[in-house]
């Protein structure tokens, strides 16, 4: 019996022993080597579950790797979300490393037991690289080289070293109020955009991700959550949605140890890498300037005491947004098939894949819109979570609906918010909407109403409605449109703040037999794009807050009887004119037209 | 050790080769102030020629890299600088722009020490150069390679800063108005903190002497810090 409980003893010990081993170490600073051997333990010790990748070398050579979480990580699946967490930018930071490399350790040590979590990550691809600038970690860790040091270690081949990584994305790149332009300084934004293998490989490797919704790169110190835009203080498009993500992240950060998280750093950074993110893909995109909230220099070498503390309250905002990313839980259908997979619809090059702009859970009462008169306007919120969520938030908006439409958008006007206990199964929020009267300011008798739902468990991470459950759509008309007028307009603006190709596309499909209907190609830009010219665009370019009208003609068969209803369904996309990937933005508006009772009807004047 | 010696034993004279070799790469990477020896490095150019062309904003830059293949060395403002040949310029022309030979000297610039041994910085200002930093022995000065032939020609003593990278000055401003910590990294302060105080807003971070003689100039107070250690100056 003895020897049974001393032998039961001894097992129990080594499990136990080998439990502490196998966690990794934050007492300590890590180095650059035990950095990576503990990432490489980590994918070695859960195979199944993780696997690294190298997404480039740096400018010295360092391989700059990182950890894949996904139940199959030798798989790039396209059916899944991808979640990107990137640490170490800035080389003297190096709490920023420690977090992400503490983020991959909680995921693949708790996934087996958290069925919660388990559930949202079977949904997700989540990509972690804790160090994005190694050259320079090597150099702040090296006794010969600097504590201190910010920058990658480019040559600069003038006597100068070093890139503000984090001032060489190419989205605002090379203002003289966010960066600088002198080689010697430690915000050194580089000779170009994307000049540095760092920054190149870490947008290149964005661009191959099939769903990339969200990303968090760690930085140090001030204790702040930081959001797009850092090149300017004027808000971005999406501004309530990327506030109310990073207010909740701050505020779960601060139920752990207390520590307030602020908003704002009061002074702006160009060529910075959310800005280039949110920009490009309109991706939920943050920045934590982690502990401690102040210090001066020494803010970059917080004792070690202070990792595990801020470990752990950083955590939690992470988990939201792979809780976000990952699990469905309150949601709004974008077209009648919907089952919630994200993304909704996909350019095809034809068209999009689907009519997004048609959510069936967003209708009024009346149906038929009076342009001034008052109606009820419902959302309907479905709620999968399984039990009541309290205090969601339901906002709903107008707007033109012009092409690149997003919720909510600058020129949207806000019909409502409602906060709101939604429980499990479907809840219908009402609003009171006075419908606009006349045409809109583009002489369309076309609206768009959108819908967004905000919970502190579930938060939209985008403005895009495809590429959001909490986001729906849907334009009405105020008026049928009469098939003898023969000639429909579609108004297409552009909203981004760079020059676009656009294309108006029908889907004919759903038209009756022998009706046709011509979008012609609009004259050629009278003075050419360069951009459009270096991209091979032939087609119309549309600058910055341009629009032009698009008309839509009609034939509709001689046989047609009177009272006949078609739909029209014309998908629109503003593919912008940037280096690399150009990820197409659009809408698309659905006609009603009817064939008048009395044929030929007299013209009202 | 005489010349016939190492001549008659091949290991001896390639050894005398490596440290021949070894002393020359270390005069490059390490010459400290004092040493009278010439000086700095020339980016070589290999014999290619050096353009500039406008551009609209650092999009079309990158669209012209991509499409074109042709690689900004430098892009200031409007300008993208680049070496090219009649092919590329060719190229180019097609697509309106109007390629320009610039003097690379006249654009590119260094960083190098000028040691104090003669000349103030009022001539060296007057050479149109920039003083990054005052070292006790010397300047470290940013130049195009113009000025740095017209210091030379002056007598000026210029020497690569090999491995003294230049650290930035520990700093702290106060600012009464929140607006003026963006004024402040606008004039290339790297920001470490700011914190809000009684008399307005105090900015910890980091800055070499030409962006703390701007921060004068526009009426900022700066107080110098202690360097962190690890600096020598």
């Amino acid at each position: 019996m003895k020897t049974r409980t001393l032998l039961t003893g001894i097992i129990l010990w080594i499990w136990a022993t080998q439990n502490v081993l196998a966690q990794i170490d934050f007492t300590q600073y890590h180095t650059p080597a035990t950095l990576a051997s503990d990432l490489s333990n980590l994918a070695t010790t859960h195979p199944s579950l993780s696997q690294m990748f190298t997404i480039g070398t740096s400018v010295e050579g360092r391989a700059i790797q990182g950890i894949k979480i996904s139940t199959n990580p030798g798989v790039d699946d396209s059916a899944k979300g991808d979640v990107v967490f990137v640490g170490l930018h800035h080389a003297r930071e190096w709490l920023a490393a420690e977090m992400p490399l503490r983020l991959a350790e909680y995921l693949l040590t708790n996934y087996a037991t958290d069925p919660g979590l388990q559930g949202c990550m079977n949904n997700l691809q989540i990509w972690i690289i804790p160090v994005l600038n190694p050259d320079g970690y090597a150099y702040t860790a090296d006794p010969n080289g600097y504590r201190y040091w910010r920058k990658n270690r480019r040559n600069n081949v003038d006597g100068t070293f070093g890139v503000d990584l984090n001032r060489n994305y190419g989205y605002q790149w090379g203002l003289d109020s966010g960066s600088s332009p002198n080689t010697s300084d430690d915000t050194y934004r580089g000779t170009a955009p994307f000049s540095e293998p760092e920054t190149t490989a870490f947008r290149d490797f964005i661009a191959a991700r099939h769903n990339p919704w969200a990303m968090l790169t760690y930085h140090t110190f001030s204790e702040l959550f930081l959001r797009p835009w850092a090149y300017t203080t004027s808000d971005p498009p999406g501004e309530p949605t990327l506030a109310y993500v990073a207010q909740d992240s701050i505020g779960k950060i601060a139920a752990v140890h207390g520590e307030t998280y602020g908003e704002n750093i009061w002074y702006t950074s160009s060529g910075e890498a959310t800005d280039y993110f949110w920009s490009q893909y309109r991706m939920g995109a943050f920045t934590p300037e982690m502990r401690p909230a102040t210090g001066g220099l020494a803010g970059f070498s917080p004792p070690a005491s202070q990792i595990i503390p801020n470990n752990e309250e950083n955590l939690p905002a992470a988990l939201a947004l792979i809780h976000d990313a990952g699990c469905r839980a309150l949601w709004i259908k974008d077209y009648a098939g919907d089952s919630g997979v994200e993304p909704s619809a996909v350019w095809t090059g034809a068209g999009w894949s689907h009519a997004f702009w048609v959510s069936p859970d967003i209708s009024t009462i009346p149906v038929t819109l009076v342009g001034g008169s008052t109606v009820t306007l419902n959302v309907v919120v479905h709620n999968d979570a399984g039990v009541t969520k309290n205090g969601a938030v339901v906002r709903a908006y107008y707007t033109d609906p012009r092409i690149s439409l997003e919720f909510p958008n600058p020129v949207a006007v806000l019909i409502g918010q409602q906060t709101v206990n939604l429980p499990a199964g479907d809840t219908t929020v009402t609003f009171s909407w006075t419908v606009p009267t006349g045409t809109n300011i583009w002489g369309e008798h076309h609206w768009c109403v959108g819908a967004i739902v905000l919970h502190p468990d579930d938060r939209p991470l985008t403005t895009q409605i495809q590429l959001s459950n909490n986001i729906g759509g849907r334009n009405f008309e105020t008026v049928d449109a009469l098939a003898g007028d023969r000639l429909l307009m579609v108004a297409i603006t552009n909203h981004l703040d760079v020059p676009v190709e656009y294309e108006a596309l029908i889907n004919r499909e759903k038209l009756p037999r022998g009706w046709e209907v011509v979008a012609p190609h609009l004259p050629p830009n009278p003075r050419p794009n360069r951009k459009a010219l270096l991209l091979g665009v032939r087609s119309r370019v549309l600058e910055p807050g341009e629009t032009v009208l698009q008309p839509v003609h009609l034939h509709v068969p001689e046989t047609a009887q009177p009272g006949t209803k078609a739909t029209i369904e014309v998908n629109g996309v503003l593919k912008p004119l940037v280096p690399g990937k150009r990820v197409p933005v659009g809408n698309g508006f659905v006609f009603e037209v009817r064939v008048p009772k009395c044929k030929p009807c007299k013209t009202r004047q | 050790m005489n010349s016939k010696t190492s001549a008659r034993n091949p290991s001896l004279r390639s050894w005398l080769l490596v440290l021949v070799c070894l002393s020359t790469l270390l005069s490059l990477e390490a010459t400290s102030p004092g040493q009278s020896s010439q000086n700095y490095q020339q980016p070589t150019d290999q014999g290619r020629s050096f353009y500039r062309i406008d551009v609209e904003d650092s999009i079309e830059a990158g669209l012209i890299e991509q499409e074109l293949k042709v690689k900004p060395v430098l892009i200031r403002s409007r300008a993208f600088y680049y070496y090219g040949n009649e092919e590329a310029n060719q190229l180019l022309r097609r697509y309106g722009y109007e390629p320009v030979r610039v003097k690379r000297e006249d654009v590119l610039t260094r960083l190098v020490m000028v040691i104090r041994k003669k000349g103030t910085e009022e001539d060296l200002a007057k050479a149109g150069t920039t003083v990054v930093l005052r070292e006790r022995e010397y300047w470290v000065v940013r130049a195009t390679l113009k000025q740095l032939q017209l210091l030379e020609r002056l007598g000026f003593v210029v020497e690569e800063l090999g491995r003294r990278e230049p650290r930035p000055r520990q700093v702290r401003i106060v600012v009464p108005r929140l607006e003026q910590v963006a004024e402040v990294g606008g004039l290339r302060v790297d920001i470490y903190d700011t914190a809000k105080s009684e008399k307005g807003y105090v900015i910890l971070g980091g800055a070499f002497d030409d962006s703390i003689d701007e921060l004068k100039a526009a009426g900022f107070e700066v107080e110098i810090l202690a360097d962190p250690p690890g600096v020598v100056r």
